[in-house]
């Protein structure tokens, strides 16, 4: 089966954006949990952990996407889905202005791949015949 | 054996009906899941703009109202974009077509006879569940041979040509699976795909057919020939040899009392045995012509009854190395057929038999200088039955007019099933 570009595209966004979330997650795991939930300018330590398991299931799933795999395309629409729920709350809420901007870049990213993935691939010319 | 294959096809149908199932769900809870995210991305980025910064900031009252009034209004549509697409990742065979193909071979495996597709609904129903689609047809020309679902009136319906060895045998006709839409280039690819599978067993189904009905000719002819044969004999044969015995026993009483009369029966004897012999000359002749045994082909065309009627016919070449049987009789009958009629229709004085022997085929052309076809010519019973003998052995006969009429044909040297 041929491999379009939406999906090549929507595969390297989608694995872009998952190692950004798991190299992040994984640079705040070392300060602990007790650390990260007393912070007020940390999201909870178990929003972390999330965040590292998606992120890694994330490079997977993209590399499915790559391959063409239906189980690769499934994966990361449930992931995009996912991380547009993890970075909205960061748009408002998020207490720096770069917390804000990330959030929104991840929320974009994750949106385009969505669409990129849910583009349907027709043919207006295709032989078709209508029913008498 | 029939109970197992039923029971095998009876699972499959089940495990894929569960299958089934399954990606339904899977394609809900994918709809639900994006159409969640967007409603939970509207409802923060509308907050967000009517001033929700934190969680003690206050929040417009009409910020809610338009959040929910652009959820409300973009849901139904952006679940009517959603579904095709979730749908053709779900259904379409995303990472190949092995498995639909797989599942494919094996329903036609578990099938009795290719004779069994046709008329069964099960192939077309096996199709519809892999791609979740409401019609699928499978079409032989103008003729049905597996339906599933009735035809929608509000979608187009793909239509992929069933092919084998490059000529098409059939059709296979999908409808979308939304209103609206068409499939995706996806799923035309699949069906491609299939229909490879499906035009070969096409194929078997068409040429089971004519097997079956030539099989049927064959028969009506050899029965059609024993009853001509049957009929001579009990009426020509039969009471003459039984009148010749009587008159035999007559004569053996006159013998001494009346020489004279027994002459005039042993005389009538006689011409009823000269009439016999033509009659029995008659029924031989008519299984395979005496004059190729006596001349061979190209003597025997030369000495063409035609060639008494003024018409001068020449054959090249003048010895051919030995035939088969059946090739040496269509041969001679269908340039029998084409002399008689140059003979009779062309005008002309001459006509010319060119016969070229290849390794694996015979090439035939009698060609005739008189006047040639009538324009709109309908084929008559002699040129029909000049194709049906070379039909037989797997030749063709082809009728062409220019500067006179041409009789083309060719032959195989060996029949199509012989190693």
């Amino acid at each position: 089966m041929s491999r379009s570009r939406n999906y090549v595209v929507a595969a390297a966004l989608a694995g872009l954006l998952s190692l950004a979330n798991t190299i992040v997650a994984l640079a705040l795991l070392p300060q602990g949990a007790h650390h990260i939930n007393q912070s007020s300018n940390q999201p909870p330590y178990a929003v972390i952990l999330i965040e590292v398991v998606v992120g890694l299931t994330g490079i997977i799933a993209a590399y499915g996407v790559f391959r063409t795999q239906r189980w690769g395309v499934v994966l990361t629409l449930v992931f995009m889905v996912v991380n547009v729920l993890i970075s909205l709350p960061g748009i408002p809420f998020g207490p720096t202005a770069f917390d804000k901007v990330s959030s929104a870049v991840a929320l974009v990213v994750a949106a385009a791949v969505i669409w990129l993935l849910l583009r349907r691939d027709t043919n207006a010319e295709q032989r078709v015949q209508i029913p008498a | 054996m029939t109970t197992v294959d039923e029971g095998r096809r009876a699972r499959r149908l089940s495990s894929s009906a569960h299958a089934s199932r399954g990606a339904r769900w899977l394609a809900s809870t994918l709809v639900a899941l994006v159409l969640l995210g967007w409603a939970a991305s509207v409802y923060i980025l509308v907050l967000t703009a009517g001033g929700l910064r934190d969680t003690g900031s206050h929040v417009h009252w009409w910020a809610h109202v338009i959040a929910i009034v652009v959820i409300v209004l973009t849901v139904e549509p952006l679940r009517r974009w959603l579904r095709p697409s979730v749908d053709d990742i779900v259904y379409g065979h995303l990472d190949d077509g092995y498995t639909a193909i797989t599942e494919l071979s094996r329903h036609m495996d578990v099938m009795p006879s290719p004779e069994a597709i046709s008329g069964d609904p099960s192939l077309a129903q096996m199709i519809a569940r892999t791609l979740n689609v409401p019609y699928v047809a499978i079409t032989d020309g103008e003729i049905e041979t597996s339906v599933h679902g009735a035809q929608p009136s509000d979608r187009p319906l793909a239509d992929v040509p069933l092919t084998y060895q490059g000529s098409e045998v059939g059709h296979l006709y999908v409808a979308a699976r939304h209103p609206g839409t068409t499939l995706s280039n996806r799923d035309l690819r699949l069906l491609s795909d299939l229909a490879q599978q499906i035009g070969v067993a096409q194929y078997a189904i068409r040429a089971s057919e004519q097997l079956q009905a030539s099989r049927a000719a064959l028969v009506a002819a050899r029965e059609e020939e024993r009853r001509r044969i049957r009929r001579d004999l009990h009426d020509g044969l039969g009471p003459t040899l039984a009148s010749m015995k009587l008159q035999l026993t007559a004569v053996a009483r006159l013998l001494e009392p009346e020489p004279g009369r027994a002459a005039d029966l042993l005389d009538e004897v006689r011409k009823s045995m000269d009439e016999t012999t033509v009659d029995v000359r008659r029924l031989v002749y008519g299984l395979r012509p005496p004059l190729l045994d006596e001349l061979g082909l190209v003597a025997a065309l030369r000495n063409h009854p035609a060639t008494q009627s003024g018409l001068h016919v020449t054959i090249d070449p003048e010895q051919l190395p030995e035939l088969p049987a059946a090739v040496e009789v269509a041969l001679y009958r269908i340039a029998s057929e084409a002399i008689h009629n140059a003979a009779r229709h062309s005008g002309g004085q001459q006509c010319r038999v060119c016969i070229d022997v290849t390794t694996n085929e015979v090439h035939m052309r009698v060609s005739d200088g008189g006047r040639g076809l009538p324009e709109h010519l309908v084929d008559g019973v002699g040129i029909a039955a000049m194709r049906e003998r070379a039909a037989e052995i797997g030749g063709t006969v082809e009728v062409t007019s220019d500067d006179g009429t041409t009789v083309t044909t060719v032959v195989p040297l060996r029949s199509p099933g012989s190693s």
